[in-house]
């Protein structure tokens, strides 16, 4: 998991080890959840920007420090890319949209767009701030996980009111958060699941998060050890 | 098994004069077949010369023996020129799995003497595996991400 914010200034590398660009902005699709691509800057010194943009099916991974292609082909000319991303702009940009329920509660607005990492990339989900929630959070940001199927307009982002079952802290722990979530939606119910009456702080589900994962929130708690646990070993001491 | 390091350290000696003809400073890699193509000279006569990996006779733990000095030769294509700037030195460049995710720096590199072949790269107290190998540029070494469980 990464905000898309820090994906920005990420080299991007050839399997022959040649950073060829870097990250300029992330370009995403609000209306379809998705990310679509990204524009890039030249590598060095004199940066400036480059008029090849990478599309997501053109990339082979989005990691923690480079985002990987396999050759230099993956860049594509601005004018031969699809309209989605040669037109980036802000109309699309989904910063700042207000997060409304369906039941007509404001969550806050969007501050950044959460993205999973490794070669399946994408947008899983939403940083939020500026509502009372996180106001009365100390003014610290929460999460929520993508809706598969939402209404977007300039201003608001429409969201099924299950997501707030889903709010979550911190990072760590968000993608178990996304696929129960998104498990949620596709359960045909004609009863939704009353929400967590008090979402923020339920216990995070571990059980499908990586070691990776389980070291990190091990680490943020000061457990002792933690470095060479296995993963079972991490989900009993972190439970 | 040879290490960079250690090759690194040891003189490049001519089989037909008994001098030393310099001392290997860069590798040159071929990502594809996962071997040593070339190597850079320096410190003898003439500076910065390549020589073929072919070339070399033995790599012994006290000498690097060529058959003579007239194997030594000059750059013969864009990636020899750039490696004989080094910019394409394994050792100490960063690690990049092919998630994207770094792995550290290159500690040092291990091949078989005999064929030229990376047998593994060490990276900490991470022993990658050759075959892991996908490239060799001047920003990164990049390798196979590991398959976890």
């Amino acid at each position: 998991m990464a905000r898309a914010t820090e994906l920005i200034g990420l080299p991007v590398v050839t399997f022959a080890g040649e950073d060829i660009a870097e990250i300029k902005d992330v370009v995403y699709e609000p209306a379809h959840g998705g990310l679509v691509g990204f524009t890039l800057n030249k590598r060095g010194f004199f940066r400036g920007r480059l008029k090849f943009v990478l599309t997501m099916d053109a990339l082979h991974s989005v990691g923690r420090d480079a985002v990987m292609v396999e050759t230099d082909a993956a860049l594509a000319d601005t004018s031969d890319a699809s309209d989605a991303i040669a037109g980036a702009s802000g109309e699309r940009n989904v910063i700042g949209a207000a997060v409304i329920t369906d039941g007509g509660k404001q969550l806050g607005t969007v501050t950044d767009v959460v993205v999973s990492l490794g070669p399946g990339a994408e947008a899983v989900g939403y940083e939020l701030g500026g509502s009372p929630i996180t106001e009365a959070r100390g003014g610290r940001p929460l999460y929520i996980p993508l809706p598969e199927q939402l209404a977007v307009s300039g201003e608001a982002l429409m969201v099924p009111g299950e997501v707030e079952a889903f709010v979550h802290d911190d990072l760590s722990g968000f993608g178990a958060a996304v696929a129960d979530f998104r498990a949620q939606l596709h359960r045909e119910s004609g009863t939704p699941p009353a929400p967590d009456p008090a979402p923020a702080a339920a216990a995070p589900d571990r059980s499908e998060m990586s070691r990776p994962e389980l070291i990190e929130e091990a680490r943020r708690r000061n457990l002792e050890g933690y470095e060479t646990m296995t993963r079972a070993e991490l989900l009993a001491a972190l439970s | 098994m040879s290490t960079f390091r250690n090759t690194a350290a040891i003189p490049v000696m001519s089989k037909d004069s008994a001098e030393k003809v310099g001392q290997i400073k860069h590798f040159v890699v071929d990502a594809a077949t996962r071997t040593i193509s070339s190597a850079q000279v320096d410190g003898g006569k003439r500076h910065g010369v390549m020589v073929s990996w072919s070339d070399i006779a033995a790599v012994g733990d006290d000498a690097v023996i060529v058959e003579s000095d007239a194997v030594l030769r000059d750059a013969a294509d864009e990636r020899e020129e750039s490696a004989a700037r080094g910019e394409l030195t394994m050792l100490d460049k960063r690690v990049l799995d092919d998630r994207g995710d770094e792995m550290g720096t290159v500690d040092d590199v291990v091949f078989d003497p005999a064929t030229g072949e990376i047998e593994s790269i060490n990276v900490g107290p991470e022993i990658i595996e050759g075959e892991r190998l996908l490239g060799v540029g001047s920003y990164a070494v990049v390798v196979r991400a590991a398959v976890t469980d």
